[in-house]
């Protein structure tokens, strides 16, 4: 057991790919947490998903043992996070269990979005803030102009700041020695109360919904019962432990301790990341402070292509918001696909990732519908009903407004692309607000866009038109009134309810235009002409048509072209078990979320 | 275990020039000198097999290219008779050779007779000289008149000849008259085969570059449509997707590829399929000399197939000939999928597909979704 004053709980933020995971790395070599044998790059990345993207997903907690100069023995517990825009709620559960936070900036790139929204977070939180740049070991590196950046937004003075590789290990022994000396210990307040605050989860098949906890007040241990303050089912419990690398048991956690805890907890729905655990037998009377509401930014259906497989659906998903508390979801049924689920995402990427686990770790294979943001429309009879999927646009006599999302936008960029994002966020109905200088090459705009405009090509837009060079950052800012339209699409005359979308009046017409032919594209061959059309309200407003197929063999055959026409007809086989018939018509998963591959200029 | 009629396929990888769609294993041209050593490397690959030759019936025998009229055909001679030592010949009624018009000399064709040929595949292609030159062929109209010629002076009493439809600038009416001009012919066999746009050949640079625009699927079914009237008016029984013959005249050969029978295979870039594995041998023709002059087997890799590959491929192929699949030939541990399959697909396919007394075939329009069906019975 390790007396409260040292131990260090600290987390590593920063922007995507700023070598986060790198660091942590080096800290679990130095300390020895790992085995060389067990060591590999960004180690804590431990999803197959998180090693084929080279991105964190999930925050990742671990503990170390430090040995100082003094030979005193500290554990730290670390927690690496992710860095893209979609998991900042990831982050911020990870900030509320540490005293610290490891900012590390990318000594090419410099002060990015993520960098300055990351460091907001940990500023609300109260944390104490080690600002590292990283990668100083690259040519491009830039260090004094960002350590200018840094000094700018933390308010910090340059010696502050530790200046290292996370790659060549250099800064290492300057980073443990600022972590024990800068962070402070959590308080010992192992007499009070137990509160232990849930800050994250996942599920195991055998062990069930484990919690991860941040212990603030009082002892946890095995035989103890544990309640809850947002239900009122207990739990037994019958192992507590700490991360290091898989859970290891250990007699208690104590205030100021990272851990897990098992209590054999088989529905999902009792453990809630920002709920509080207190024992029944000396309860606290108050939840310590819980997480603010994850509101979803994009919604999307999610329909099992076998429509056999709905349960199962049901249950991955259920499983899947364990580990992922930012998960929504409720059942929906679209006349084209059949039964399925509403699901909203914090963003595309975030929308991506959860298709691709469900498919991979749960077997399933799905359809997936156009995203879609959440309206709120008020009816002539004055109520307000919230959409988030075109289908469920009342008809358009009945609206009397319809107000989309906005969201805050901050885009960082050097000083040379201001002009080109400056036309692209105008293009994309951004209101201009103001532009500050991070540095004196380096700026920060602020707009105010249409949250519907970002999840559809704004990033790859905004990274082009930068040569990759700006960042984004957004938060849901509140609702104003637009000029919103529903743009029908008409397969073989029948409306197909899972192609419909929602844009601006002032785009209707060229997106009508452009999903026609891009769906002429998408849509295979039938054995009949079938005409597409796009419509607004009762006016078609564009069409196409898929030529029936009147032949398809192939020419030749001779030895070699068996093997390779079974795998062609196969992969093709495969494919069309992606399909989904929409009347007689076999749509394939690419025509469903043929909007976002349509340019919309 | 009774055994079963069998193919063997020689891989000639050698041509006068390359054709700009051609896919196939060739080299535009050769080295005299560096013959005997290719031939050599052959003999020896064919000597490899010998042990496992007496498991098969060999009754059809393929020589495949590449353009095999154009070499020596003392060659052919030699590899007729290595292959005589090693195996049972005695079976073997039906042996092809490929020719190209043009590219044979008629005392040529009489030797190729005399050691045993006695079927020819002539790559005419097209009647029309602009076509050809398009197709970037090495012969005008005249040279297929004059090697048909000499074919029949030489004795040969079964000719195919190999055509292509779907060219760019080919209409109707010139696709029309290659076919009264091959039934003009009076051959035995006819394959009309529709140009593919292979991967990694110039075509495919050509038409990516949008420099060639290929004509849509309904011209090509047009032409389709018209060569199995025109054909089966004048005689021509179609008795496969692509291949149209006299009674009697059926290729032999191919019907190994369609029924999933096996089929030894010798040269460069050559697939075989024996023992439910198939096997393709490295296309680099000097690698192949070497790998051999090295005792070391040219083949570059392997797959055992599966039962449920050994379905799939039966159903692909079994069902374009006219008579079908025999179900029964399909695994027993992947009857009851297939039955499924088909079961699902007679809704859709019903038109064109008839399933009775165990056997699984298309109509005569059916031919024409082949593919497509083949692709929805995938199990
Ligand atoms: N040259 C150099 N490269 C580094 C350094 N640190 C990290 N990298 C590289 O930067 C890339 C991103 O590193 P990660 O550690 O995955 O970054 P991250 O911040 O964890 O990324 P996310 O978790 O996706 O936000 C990898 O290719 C690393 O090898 C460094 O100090 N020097
Ligand atoms: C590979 S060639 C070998 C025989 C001979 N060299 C010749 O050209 O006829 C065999 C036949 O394949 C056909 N063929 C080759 N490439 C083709 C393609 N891309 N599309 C359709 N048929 C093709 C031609 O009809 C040709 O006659
Ligand atoms: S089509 Fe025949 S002649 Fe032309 S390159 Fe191919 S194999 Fe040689
Ligand atoms: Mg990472």
């Amino acid at each position: 057991m390790t007396e409260t004053s040292f131990i260090r709980n600290f987390c590593i933020i920063a922007h995507i790919d700023h070598g986060k995971s790198t660091l942590a790395d080096r800290l679990l070599e130095e300390t020895e947490t790992l085995k060389a044998k067990d060591m590999k790059d960004q180690v804590l990345d431990s999803m197959d998903l998180e090693r084929e993207r080279g991105i964190t997903i999930k925050s990742h907690p671990i503990q170390m043992k430090y040995v100082d100069s003094k030979k005193d023995i500290y554990t730290f517990n670390l927690i690496d996070t992710p860095g893209h825009v979609d998991f900042t709620y990831e982050v911020s559960r990870s900030l509320a269990a540490c005293e610290g936070a490891l900012l590390l900036v990318d000594a090419a790139q410099g002060v990015e979005a993520q960098t300055v929204s990351n460091t907001y977070l940990a500023i609300e939180n109260d944390l104490e803030i080690i600002p590292i740049i990283n990668k100083i070991d690259l040519p491009s590196a830039r260090t004094n102009e960002v350590a200018q950046q840094i000094v700018e937004l933390v308010g910090c003075s340059t010696d502050e700041i530790i200046y290292a590789s996370a790659k060549t290990g250099k800064g290492i022994i300057d980073i443990f020695t600022s972590i024990i000396e800068r962070i402070p210990p959590p308080q010992d307040r192992s007499k009070h109360p137990l509160r232990a605050m849930i800050f994250d989860s996942v599920h195991d098949k055998y062990k069930g919904a484990i919690p991860y906890v941040r212990i603030f007040d009082g002892v946890i241990k095995s035989g103890q019962t544990a309640k809850f303050f947002t239900h009122d089912k207990q739990y037994d419990i019958t192992e507590v432990g700490h991360f290091i690398l898989d859970q290891v048991p250990s007699k208690e956690l104590r205030s100021g301790d990272v851990g897990y805890l098992l209590a054999s907890i088989r529905d999902v729905s009792h453990i809630l990341p920002g709920d509080t655990i207190t024992s029944k037998d000396n309860p606290s009377k108050e939840p310590l402070e819980g997480f603010k509401d994850i509101k979803p930014m994009v919604f999307s259906g999610l329909y099992p292509t076998n429509s056999d497989d709905y349960d199962q659906l049901r249950i991955a998903l259920e499983k899947l918001k364990l580990n992922d508390a930012s998960l929504l979801f409720e059942p929906e049924t679209s006349e084209a696909l059949g039964f399925g689920f509403r699901c909203g995402f914090l963003g595309l990427l975030h929308m991506e990732i959860i298709q691709e686990r469900l498919e991979r770790e749960f077997d399933l294979s799905l359809v997936t519908t156009t995203p879609n943001v959440r309206y709120k429309v008020e009816l002539k009879n004055e109520t307000l009903v919230d959409v988030d999927t075109p289908a469920k646009m009342p008809l358009s006599g009945e609206i009397n407004k319809i107000y989309e999302p906005i969201v805050s936008a901050e885009i960082i960029t050097p000083k040379e692309y201001i002009g080109n994002i400056m036309t692209l966020c105008q293009k994309k109905r951004g209101k201009y607000k103001t532009t500050n200088y991070i540095s004196s090459d380096k700026a920060q705009l602020h707009y105010d866009l249409p949250l519907a405009e970002i999840i559809f090509d704004f990033y790859d837009k905004l990274k082009s038109t930068s040569r990759g060079f700006a960042s984004l950052d957004y938060n849901l800012k509140d609702y104003e009134i637009s000029d919103l339209k529903k743009l029908e699409i008409l397969i073989n005359n029948e409306p197909v309810d899972a192609l419909s979308i929602i844009t601006h009046s002032a785009d209707s017409y060229h997106r009508g235009v452009a999903l026609c032919s891009k769906l002429k594209e998408l849509i295979p061959r039938q054995m009949f002409d079938v005409p597409i059309q796009a419509a607004l309200g009762t006016k078609i407003i564009s069409r196409s048509t898929v030529k029936a197929l009147k032949k398809n063999v192939t020419a030749k055959c001779y030895g070699g072209d068996i093997t390779r026409k079974r795998k062609l007809w196969e992969k093709q086989k495969e494919g069309k078990k992606r399909m989904k018939s929409i009347g007689s018509v076999e749509i394939p998963q690419e025509a469903l979320l043929a909007v976002l591959q349509i340019d919309s200029e | 275990m009774a055994k079963t009629n069998s193919g063997i396929y020689i891989h000639i990888p050698f041509c006068t020039i390359k054709c700009f769609y051609c896919d196939y294993s060739s080299t535009a041209g050769y080295d005299e000198d560096r013959l005997p050593l290719f031939f050599n490397s052959l003999s020896k690959e064919i000597e490899f097999y010998k042990d496992i030759a007496h498991n098969f019936i060999f009754d059809t025998i393929f020589i495949g290219g590449g353009t095999p009229s154009i070499i020596n055909p003392k060659y052919i001679e030699n590899i007729f008779n290595v292959l005589s030592i090693n195996f049972d010949l005695s079976h073997a009624t039906e042996i092809t050779l490929e020719i190209n018009p043009g590219e044979v000399a008629l005392e040529n064709l009489k030797t190729l007779k005399n050691i045993g040929v006695n079927r020819l595949s002539v790559g005419v292609q097209s009647f029309n000289n602009k076509i050809l030159h398009f197709l970037t062929r090495n012969h005008k109209k005249r040279d297929i008149f004059r090697t048909i010629e000499n074919a029949r002076k030489s004795g040969f009493e079964n000719i195919n000849c190999d055509m292509i439809y779907n060219i760019p600038n080919q209409n109707q009416s010139t696709w029309k008259k290659d076919l009264t001009a091959l039934i003009d012919l009076d051959i035995e066999h006819i394959s009309c085969y529709s140009l593919v746009v292979e991967r990694e050949t110039e075509l495919y640079q050509l038409v990516k570059s949008k420099d060639i625009k290929m004509p849509d699927n309904d011209n090509s079914c047009y032409l389709y449509k018209s060569a199995q009237e025109i054909l089966g008016k004048k005689g021509f029984f179609q008795y496969e997707v692509t291949s149209w013959s006299k009674r009697n005249f059926e290729c032999k050969h191919n019907y190994h590829y369609w029924n999933i029978d096996p089929c030894i295979s010798f040269g460069p870039s050559a697939h075989g399929f024996y023992n439910g594995k198939r096997y393709w041998n490295v296309k680099n023709i000097d690698k192949y000399i070497d790998f051999i002059s090295n005792e070391r087997s040219p083949v570059e890799s392997s797959e055992k197939l599966s039962d449920k590959d050994i379905a799939n491929e039966l159903l692909g192929f079994g069902i374009r000939t006219i008579e079908g699949l025999d179900l029964t030939k399909i695994p027993e541990s992947k009857k009851n999928d297939v039955y499924f399959s088909i079961q699902n697909n007679l809704k859709k396919w019903g038109n064109f597909l008839i399933y009775c007394d165990q056997q699984l075939k298309l109509t005569k329009n059916g031919f024409l979704f082949a593919d497509a069906i083949a692709v929805d019975l995938m199990i």
